[in-house]
């Protein structure tokens, strides 16, 4: 089989290619722009974390984290809530427009949101949404939804039934059935949904570029643009800054990897 | 199938209905326009001056001392997306209560669709002000004045005078001089010209032909060029692109892949001896090493028997958004604005050649710069080219570092200029 | 709607499932619509409804953000003229340079990466997490990671220096020529654990037995990657092509942080959601003036491009991968 050498240097080569500019990214932090240009690789003189003070409190990172979590955890749930609802009839009734509204659905995987943006942004005007976090959540809810519902509806399709039988012996109705019976069977769709979620929201640029505009209600990703244009010299600082922005997911991440990889398996979608 | 675990699942759903109502309530109320808790106004100002927030504070602090019923928010956004960013908010009705505007032709849209209020009447200080001023303040269509002017900026060439004087080098009179102290300072291991225009900030190299230009094409270009009778095929003005070429072997390192950050930068740091820009560098630069000993001088002319011109230009103005949500107190601040008393505590703070007579310079590159206006003429592709779209810079920004780095000739950019502002160019109208 | 089996089941008596069909469905009409309201309401006002306002918008004039009058195809005609033709001629060139870029590149070191784990041990996860690492990032930070280590005189720069491997500055970034493919191999970097997990996915589904047959056949490796694995991972590829297609017209933030709206240098990394921004909601460096009758007919062109080639890519492939089947 495949011989050892070249396949662990293949490996080897590209662990360090993301290895060395996040290794870069994470020891800039410690250093002054001035350390940085003499000395990249090397490790800091000193670990003093003013970079990160610097980041947090006068360039507002505490504001940008709140407000990124804020949306976050709304679209998250609200995605789920909304998605967990269509999923059932979807995948559990026999109805003509079951499989038409999954594809429906589907659609907005292929459609690209951002050519909508103009009308976009003037419904959101005219629905007062502008400017709010309420706006980017039902934003986002709407484009997460397409992937939410196909994997929940695929997951639930494969409940057996007896389950949902035995359930409604017991009286069950329909909440209840989606609920106690559902819900607990797809647990691994709800977290595979709320990974993907939870990386497109925290990541997204776009939306709020487009409809925020007060400082005091920046997410992280539009307030590192804007300090990435403010602090464009100050490279300790800089670096400090995305590092702070990356952490939570990250650590999102080192608690759900086995999410990941089964949502990738399963959707192959972002 | 686990028979505990549909009973936990209402409850984790009745916590995570609790969270989205939880979060959803805490958007709303953080969106709500930020009430004043010490029963002043907050009238909000957002600009492009990401460098001069701190000296901004400092003019307002004084100006709400005297007016404690009003407080200034001054915010600031990168100037990259300043201009997307006002007319999207203009446009959703979210914008601030004072907004820094653009000047000349980059004016207009905003009076087009109608978002911002003319201020003759609001500023009666506006009057007053000398015609070429109020040229990039105006309406083009219905010639009302929208803004309140804070700077007339002008191009030159910096110099860091301890690298000169370490160099033995004086201030050049002529191009060939310029030519001769940056070969030596190179020689020395010095940059001779900080430089750049990458990753979208080709508008300071736009800048720095603003100041080279008046050495080929002299103070008369401006009138010829809007009256129609020269275009940018001229072969005045090929030259003074030719000359941005030129200096290509004394520009940064890497000169097309270093950015106009980057170029400041090497010369605020010491590591470059020249930078080629406008006045409104004098403040950032000062602000960010205050230990640089600079100064100003206008572009040198090719014969010393030639007077060497600086092209002006009025930087920008502060508007009032037609959706101002604290109008009174923005009109109040705004003729704040128009005083002799801001205009040199702005030329103090700052260092910016000011929008009115009637204040006492005292910063010594000011005073460079100041006595290079005595000599100017109006910066060609901003004053009288940017009325409508495609604007020359639109051609001539994009082109520019592959222009430099010898891609494209400077005649074939001069003739896209031409031909893009053919379309729409009348002469004698702008 | 239909009715049949209701009857049977929701007595309950008899709660045997049909023989072939592990999901029995019911018909229960209004309760079926009122659990779909809720998604269908968000789904269709914030997505639906402004996309194909967005696209009636394409045949009106507009004045800023606000619709005039109907123009018919004006707009398209103004598109398709001039200056805007080679912009858009030239931005379209991109996406597709882009999108070959992605397809070929990154999905074949991802298989090969893929293959090495799957046969070496796709049980390191610890590899599979790591190389999908970079895809949790945002885009502005990597792009402004990236950034960063490529400035002239930069941390690159420096060990290229140091190495004495370069003499010059590196302006890869500021060089027209070679700009767009490093827009590309950071898009590379920052999405390769996607194919990587996706082909990890379909090799594991696939039967060991046909691994062991072909080494007990005295099959190299590389022989039974392409001759084997490669073919089975079929449907695979179809799913990366379209997430590929689909990422690669969509282009925007990666462009933006690096390179700046107009996709810089001298629009050597302009794509058309770049140019699509610029002609909504203005340029950078001030340089034009918004025209969002352009930014909707270039808006409408692009959704139905996409649009159509990702369906048909997928009811064509979704054939031949039950055929494979």
């Amino acid at each position: 089989m495949l011989s050892r050498l070249p396949a662990h240097a293949v490996i080897a080569l590209w662990t360090l290619l993301i290895g060395v500019p996040l290794y870069l990214l994470t020891v800039s932090t410690f250093k002054s722009t001035l350390e940085i240009y003499q000395n990249p690789l090397g490790l800091p003189e000193a670990f003093t974390l003013d970079n990160f003070v610097e980041a947090w409190v006068r360039a507002d990172f505490s504001t940008y984290s709140w407000n990124s979590l804020v949306v976050t955890v709304g679209s998250i749930l609200l995605t789920l809530l909304l998605a967990l609802l269509a999923s059932y009839p979807i995948s559990r009734f026999r109805s003509w427009w079951a499989t038409p509204m999954l594809g429906f659905f589907l659609l907005g995987l292929l459609v690209p949101v951002r050519l909508a943006s103009v009308e976009l942004f003037m419904l959101m005007k005219d629905l007062g949404l502008l400017n709010s976090h309420l706006g980017l959540i039902l934003v986002y809810t709407a484009t997460r939804l397409p992937f939410a519902i196909f994997i929940l509806s695929n997951f639930m399709r494969a409940v057996p039934v007896e389950l949902e039988e035995a359930a409604r012996l017991d009286g069950a109705g329909h909440v209840r059935l989606l609920w106690s019976v559902l819900t607990p069977q797809v647990r691994p769709a709800v977290g595979i949904v709320t990974i993907f979620t939870a990386i497109a929201v925290w990541n997204d640029f776009y939306f709020p570029l487009l409809f925020i505009f007060d400082p005091k209600m920046r997410t992280l990703p539009l307030g590192l643009s804007t300090f990435v244009g403010q602090y464009g010299t100050d490279w300790g600082v800089l670096f400090a800054g995305l590092l702070l922005s990356m952490l939570p997911l990250a650590l999102l991440f080192l608690f759900t990897s086995k999410q990941v990889r089964e949502g990738v398996g399963a959707g192959g979608v972002k | 199938m686990n028979a505990t675990r549909p009973r936990h699942v209402p409850r984790r759903l009745a916590v995570g209905a609790a969270l989205v109502a939880g979060s959803l309530a805490v958007s709303l109320t953080a969106c709500s326009p930020g009430g004043d808790t010490d029963g002043s106004t907050t009238v909000t100002i957002w600009s492009w001056r990401t460098e001069d927030q701190a000296a901004m504070d400092r003019i307002f602090d004084s100006f709400e001392n005297e007016h404690p019923e009003i407080t200034v928010d001054f915010q600031t956004i990168p100037d990259a997306e300043y201009q997307n960013r006002v007319s999207t908010a203009l446009q959703g009705g979210q914008g601030p209560d004072i907004v820094q505007l653009k000047a000349y032709g980059e004016l207009q849209p905003l009076i087009d669709a109608a978002l911002i209020e003319p201020l003759d009447e609001l500023v009666p200080e506006l009057d007053s002000l000398p015609d070429t001023t109020k040229a990039g303040l105006r309406g083009i269509e219905d010639g009302n004045l929208y803004g309140v002017p804070y700077s007339i900026v002008n191009t030159g060439v910096f110099y860091n005078k301890e690298i000169f004087t370490a160099n033995a080098l004086e201030v050049p009179q002529t191009y060939d001089e310029l030519i001769a102290a940056s070969q030596t300072l190179l020689d020395a291991g010095v940059i001779p010209i900080a430089a750049g225009g990458a990753n979208g900030t080709s508008w300071a190299l736009e800048m720095a032909l603003a100041a080279v230009a008046p050495s080929q094409i002299g103070p008369e270009f401006y009138d010829e060029a809007m009256a129609g009778k020269v275009d940018f095929t001229d072969p005045r003005y090929v030259a003074a692109l030719q000359r941005m070429v030129d200096m290509l072997p004394y520009y940064s390192p890497g000169f097309q892949g270093v950015d106009y950050t980057t170029a400041t930068q090497q010369f605020i740091g010491g590591d470059a001896a020249m930078f080629i820009g406008g006045s409104y560098e004098n403040g950032s630069f000062a602000s960010q090493n205050p230990d640089l000993d600079f100064g100003f001088f206008p572009y040198p002319v090719d014969d010393p028997a030639d007077t060497a011109y600086t092209s002006s230009f009025v930087d920008g103005s502060y508007g009032l958004p037609v959706d101002a949500e604290h109008r009174d107190a923005a009109i109040e601040v705004l003729n704040f604005m128009a005083t002799a008393e801001f205009a040199q505590m702005f030329m103090d703070e700052l260092g910016w050649p000011p929008a009115r007579d009637d204040v006492e310079p005292k910063n010594p590159v000011l005073l460079d710069m100041m006595a290079a206006m005595k000599n100017q003429t109006p910066y060609l592709t901003h004053v009288g080219f940017k009325w409508q779209s495609p604007t020359a810079s639109s051609v001539l920004q994009p082109a520019f570092v592959d222009m430099i780095m010898g891609k494209v000739a400077p005649q074939s950019v001069a003739e896209q200029m031409t031909e893009a502002v053919q379309e729409w160019f009348t002469p004698n109208v702008y | 709607m239909s009715t049949d089996t209701v009857a049977t089941e929701s007595d309950g008596t008899e709660p045997m499932p049909k023989p072939r069909k592990r999901t029995v469905r019911r018909a229960h009409g209004l309760a079926g619509w009122a659990f779909l309201l809720p998604a269908l309401l968000v789904y269709v006002i914030f997505l639906v409804y402004p996309m194909i306002r967005s696209l009636l918008g394409s045949l009106w004039d507009w004045r800023g953000m606000r619709a005039q009058s109907f123009t018919g195809l004006d707009n398209f005609t103004r598109l398709f003229s001039g200056q805007n033709a080679d912009l858009v001629t030239n931005a379209f060139w991109h996406n597709v340079l882009w999108f070959i870029g992605v397809l070929v590149v990154q999905n074949m070191i991802g298989l090969l990466l893929a293959y090495i784990l799957f046969v070496r041990g796709a049980r390191w996860t610890f590899f599979q997490n790591w190389f999908f690492f970079p895809a949790i990032l945002s885009p502005v930070l990597v792009g402004a990671l990236w950034r960063l280590i490529l400035t002239p005189d930069g941390p690159l720069d420096g060990v290229l220096m140091g190495m004495g491997i370069t003499s010059e500055p590196l302006t890869l970034l500021g060089n027209g020529s070679t700009a767009l493919w490093v827009l590309i191999a950071v898009d590379i970097w920052n999405w390769i654990g996607l194919p990587i997990l996706v082909f990890l996915a379909g090799l594991n589904a696939l039967n060991p037995e046909i691994f062991e047959a072909a080494r007990l056949d005295g099959a190299s490796s590389g022989r039974t990657l392409f001759q084997i694995a490669v073919p089975l991972v079929t449907p695979s590829v179809t799913t990366l092509a379209v997430l590929s297609f689909i990422n690669s017209f969509n282009q925007f933030d990666i462009v933006y942080v690096m390179q700046g709206v107009q996709g810089g240098p001298n629009f050597a990394t302009d794509t058309l959601v770049t140019f699509f921004y610029r002609l909504a909601f203005g340029a950078q460096g001030s340089v034009g003036i918004t025209d969002v009758g352009l930014a909707m007919a270039l808006g409408a062109i692009l959704f139905i491009f996409m649009t159509a080639v990702s369906g048909m890519a997928l009811r064509f492939f979704n054939k031949r991968a039950e055929m494979i089947q």
